[in-house]
């Protein structure tokens, strides 16, 4: 058994944003520059605290806090870091500090500025607060407020679109949460306790288990955008403004995927969901999204609309690599996680420049942007060559490790899946190379010269693109925390 | 670590090309070129540059004599074609090409089939940028179309990699079987430009810019040839489809009139000899199938820069435009044709060593030998119609020789065809087996002499019906763009239509629902209502109860419902109608999936209750 350690590093983690949050609409009445490297600030902090539990963590210790004690067994709010939770974790604040700095100038220029950033920071809290829950309860809370937080992100141009967008978000993420509350409720229920622990609490009883895996996987697949209640998500990503996008695509929908891999190996345990035959299904429904998500980008014009998409096809990868079981597929879909969040962070933020400096969303009018805007669309390539798997970028590596992990099942239907990972690979490249080669040697009207975005939104792009890199080449960088994790989860 | 890896001296200098400018960029490209070839020379058979990735143990370096020889003659056309293409301003040229060469080095000596599938792949997306570097439509086009099919050919390969790895457990390459042997060989068949798998060739080639056709000649398919002399020596399928190729290209290659489309085809017959060389697998044939490498990339490139040359001074690509330049070009028109003379196979030049050995090692495979012969048949006709059409005939055009950077590398490429035609033994020494066949025979020279004899006065008969003319020849290429053309289709109209109907049956779901609880719900209360109310009635007042007013109340109640019928009717009219003009776009979702997955939850509420207390 790991070592248990309490300490206030998670509770840093997850309070400062949400109480410094509300300080930064406060402050933002006053200066809008203390409020900016406030909110700055506030991101970097939550980053250390997540960084700083990471020696301890990795080296094998567990750490927890109970924040509300629940007298009542389940109502009680309690962190609990592990590996998987501060891996995921690094990786999410880290976004958020590039999402924040990009968004000083992008948000500069639109209305509500307070709001943007009080809210950026709470949904940093409380997606932190998800990573780091104990138990399904303490989840649960964290899981809801986060979508009425981001809710306010989406919403936040305030057109008509938006606000529909925003309904339908807020509409079908209550809806999922209702349910996903259900299937905690019978957690309870039937296991008695709500504490996630390795090998997993619930016991086979009969169709009702069925039942609750159905509940978390309704509840789970909609914040992920996975099939059939994807379709909040090409709504709802490309309205918000870009650095929002960045977050919801390449964070948020990550806590859908979290929540699915405590499901799977915490609550219900491999052996369980192996026993009912759920991961075929899930493994079926993973690759249909694959296919599907890829097959609906191709046919977008907008760019934001295709990259909300190809997320949606993304989301599949990792439900799949969650399907297997085995500690490769399981690795493939952690460091999916960490690799996919920096790819289309990346790529919404490339988005967003391009649309800050010249208002062109439409993949048409690309042509010769490479001309005007050389440091932006080489970020951009380089995350959307990662996308399709070009070797040595990192979603090269995480392909090869689904495939591996598919290779690891033995089962001729999982090892069928290797074929839609190559297929949904060349779909990605349907779709990103012609932006690709259009905006290099497309020639294009533009006769201007270099006119780039500020730094300020070039640093994060290009240390996002570096990242792709760094992460595709030095794989033990990555792997070196995600091995142990993946095989914490899976147990001995 | 040991010795220097040959592709990194490539990917480092590629790296500091952009720093810098001018007279000093070139020296320093040919310097890296050079410096690169004269090492090649000196690198000694070894293993090195091994390292763990991902939990495999990764051989970057595995120098053998079959991985030298072929690294070593792609180093020095590697520099012969940077020469040529040295006048190029662009930095992205230099840059791409060094990488493209690079990766083709290291696919050379990988040492295992990780690091062959990446490089494998950088090849591709090199070949892909330096095509695209000619700017215009049409090679935007062929780029893409030419990336696509080698990320599938890819794919495949990937496929039948990892299968191996799970069957047997280690990423050698070697000990190929079943279905990853099948698959692998699919994949390297891409690239080799097995027929049907070959349409990107013919197809990027022409419209890529000169220099770039030059590289593109040499690396891609070549690398190919040797995945397969490493592995798939002595497959009768792999002999037979060298056959096929070295027919189907000659063939295709006679009916065009576009100057470098015809070459593209001879490539493809030209690699048939290769892969058919390689595929009889005895030490003969693959060393006839490599030699004929070595002699292949001299003369193929060799054609490739006489036309660039031609292009360059006149613009003009098609056959039908092209001519007299026999006195205005004189260096590129005997270079030309020193290179046709060498690719039909006529001795004296290199074409003819090479190609007896692959007939040498072919004379046991009856059909095979005929196939290879007949397709020589095709190519002396070939190389007639090229090069008298292109430079002999008599024909007035605006021309001047090439500059010295494109002739000088002709003349070096050129006049090794001829040393290597009347020295064949110089590269017998470097041959992986060593294989020393005595290509000057009486009876070797004699069997080839009625081949050319009789295809020569085929030309001078019915020369005529060779002339060039403008057409469209079918090809499978219209095959795959149906195909593709189906593909995007699909995506772009059932899968979205698809996701609307799932859109749409969220919306009906919940619609549903919501009539359900508007309507019914609301006509059941209204209906308690006025039963309460008659009730009520009943005990409050007799004196105010007549049989009318309760008919009348039960005639407002049916009133009632039928009016909440009729709006429900109209609201569904209304949706209908709002989901017709969409078209795929539905904008009545929203609140009513929310109330839906609501619904959802109560229904399964009810279920968990009911499992509960009642099994």
């Amino acid at each position: 058994m790991n070592e248990v350690v309490i300490s206030y590093l998670p509770v840093v983690a997850v309070l400062s944003p949400i109480l410094l949050g509300i300080l930064v609409y406060y402050v933002g009445g006053k200066s809008e520059k203390a409020r900016d490297i406030l909110s700055i600030a506030i991101c970097v902090a939550s980053f250390l605290a997540v960084a700083a539990m990471a020696p301890a963590v990795l080296g094998g210790k567990v750490i927890e806090f109970v924040l509300v004690p629940g007298e009542i067994a389940p109502i009680e709010i309690a962190f609990r870091v592990d590996k998987l939770s501060v891996s995921i974790a690094m990786i999410c604040s880290l976004d958020w500090v590039l999402a924040t700095v990009f968004s000083i100038k992008y948000i500069g220029r639109q209305h509500a500025r307070n709001r943007f950033y009080t809210f950026m920071s709470l949904t940093l809290g409380m997606v932190l607060g998800v990573l780091f829950a104990k138990n399904l309860f303490s989840l649960f809370i964290f899981f809801e407020l986060m979508l009425l937080t981001s809710y306010v992100l989406v919403i936040h141009e305030e057109t008509l679109q938006a606000m529909k967008a925003g309904r339908l978000y807020l509409f079908l993420g209550l809806g999922a949460g209702l349910i996903l509350f259900l299937a905690i409720v019978m957690t309870y229920m039937t296991a008695g306790t709500l504490n996630f622990s390795q090998g997993g609490i619930l016991e086979y009883q009969g169709p009702i288990t069925y039942l609750i895996f159905i509940a978390f996987l309704i509840g789970a697949a909609t914040k992920a955008g996975i099939f059939p209640v994807h379709i909040w998500l090409p709504v709802a990503h490309p309205i918000a403004p870009s650095p929002a996008s960045a977050i919801l695509s390449g964070v948020l929908v990550k806590e859908g995927c979290y929540l699915m891999i405590r499901v799977i190996y915490d609550v219900f345990g491999a052996d369980l969901v192996a026993t009912m035959g759920l991961h075929i299904a899930l493994a079926v429904l993973a690759g249909f999204t694959m296919i599907f998500g890829s097959a609906l980008a191709i046919k977008q014009t907008d760019l934001k609309v295709m990259l909300g998409y190809s997320t949606v096809a993304q989301m599949g990868y990792i439900f799949l690599g969650m399907s297997f079981l085995t500690s490769g597929g399981l690795q493939g879909a952690i460091v999916h996680i960490a690799h996919h969040s920096m790819m289309k962070t990346a790529l919404f933020l490339a988005a967003g420049a391009i649309i800050y400096k010249t208002g062109i969303r439409e993949i048409d009018k690309l042509a010769g942007m490479a001309k005007r805007m050389p440091i932006t669309m080489r970020t951009f390539s380089i995350a959307a060559a990662s996308m399709i798997g070009i070797p040595l970028l990192c979603g090269f590596i995480s392909k090869w490790t689904l495939a591996i992990g598919a290779l690891e099942t033995g089962e001729p239907v999982f090892m069928a899946s290797i074929l839609l990972l190559v297929v949904s690979g060349i779909m990605n490249a349907i779709y990103f190379v012609p932006i690709i080669v259009r905006a290099y040697f497309g020639g294009g009207k533009y006769e201007g010269g270099y006119d780039d975005a500020p730094p300020s939104m070039l640093v994060p792009l290009v240390i996002l693109a570096v990242g792709c890199i760094v992460f595709g080449i030095f794989t033990n960088l990555s792997f070196s925390a995600i091995i142990p994790a993946a095989r914490a989860l899976l147990g001995p | 670590m040991g010795a220097i890896h040959p592709a990194a001296i490539f990917f480092v200098g590629a790296a500091v090309i952009p720093l810098f400018k001018g007279k000093a960029q070139r020296i320093f490209i040919v310097g890296v070129a050079l410096a690169s070839f004269i090492y090649m020379l000196f690198l000694e058979p070894q293993k090195g540059w091994g390292f763990s990735f991902l939990g495999f143990n990764v051989v970057l370096l595995n120098a053998d004599r079959l991985s030298l020889f072929v690294g070593c003659i792609f180093v020095l056309i590697g520099l012969l074609i940077i020469l040529y293409s040295i006048h190029v301003k662009e930095n992205e040229h230099h840059i791409v090409s060094f990488l493209y060469i690079g990766s083709s080095l290291g696919v050379v000596f990988a040492g295992d089939f990780f690091t062959f599938f990446i490089l494998w792949e950088m090849m591709a997306v090199t070949a892909a940028v330096l095509i695209w570097l000619k700017r215009d439509v049409r090679s935007m086009g062929a780029g893409f179309r030419y990336l696509i099919m080698h990320l599938i050919g890819g794919g495949i390969l990937l496929i039948g990699i990892l299968l191996h790895f799970s069957a047997t457990g280690s990423m050698e390459i070697a000990g190929l079987t079943g279905v990853p042997f099948a698959l692998i060989l699919t994949g390297i068949g891409f690239k080799a430009a097995f027929i049907p798998l070959h349409t990107w060739l013919p197809d990027a080639y022409p419209k890529a810019s000169l220099t770039v056709s030059v590289f593109l000649s040499v690396f891609t398919t070549k690398a190919a040839v040797y995945a397969l002399a490493r592995s798939f020596t002595g497959v009768d399928v792999v002999a037979y489809m060298g056959g096929v190729m070295a027919l189907y290209g000659v063939t295709l290659a006679l009916l065009q009139s576009n100057a470098r489309k015809l070459l593209s085809y001879m490539i493809i017959s030209s690699v048939g000899f290769m892969v058919a060389g390689v595929g009889i697998g005895t030490q003969l044939g693959i060393d006839g199938g490599l030699s004929h490498v070595w002699n292949g990339v001299m003369y193929k490139s060799l054609l490739f820069m006489c036309i660039g040359a031609v292009i360059y001074r006149t613009g003009r690509h098609d056959l039908t435009e092209l001519g007299g330049l026999s006195r205005k070009m004189p260096i590129t028109t005997i270079a030309c044709i020193i290179a046709a003379l060498s690719f039909s196979g006529v001795p004296l030049f290199n074409g003819f060593v090479s190609k007896a050995m692959v007939y040498e090692a072919a004379y046991y495979h009856d059909v095979l030998y005929w196939m290879l012969k007949l397709a020589s048949v095709g190519t002396f006709l070939s190389f007639c119609k090229f090069t008298y059409f292109g430079f002999l005939r008599k024909k007035e055009i605006e021309a001047r020789e090439a500059p010295l950077t494109m002739t000088i590398p002709m003349i070096i490429v050129a006049f090794l065809c001829v040393l290597g035609g009347l020295y064949p033994n110089l590269i017998a020494d470097i041959l992986p087996y060593q294989s020393e066949l005595p290509a000057y025979t009486w009876g070797k020279v004699m069997s080839i002499m009625p081949l050319l004899l009789g295809s020569g006065a085929i030309f001078l008969l019915g020369g005529k019906l060779l002339a060039p003319r403008k057409r469209e020849v079918p090809e499978f290429d219209y095959v795959y763009s149906s195909l593709a053309r189906d593909f995007i289709w699909f995506c772009r109209s059932p899968s979205s239509a698809f996701a609307a109907w799932i859109d749409l049956a969220f919306a009906r779901l919940a619609g549903g629902f919501l009539w359900f609880c508007r309507n019914p719900v609301s006509s059941l209360a209204a209906g308690v209502d006025s039963m309460f109310a008659l009730v009520a009635r009943i005990f409050v007042g007799t004196s105010r109860y007549s049989p009318l007013r309760a008919l009348e109340s039960v005639a407002g109640w049916i009133d009632r419902l039928s009016l909440a019928a009729e709006e429900a009717a109209k609201r569904r009219a209304q949706r209908e109608k709002m989901a017709a003009l969409a078209q795929g776009e539905v904008d009545v979702r929203g609140i009513d999936s929310a109330l839906f997955l609501v619904a959802l939850m109560l229904a399964m509420f009810l279920l968990y209750l009911v499992l509960k207390y009642l099994l």
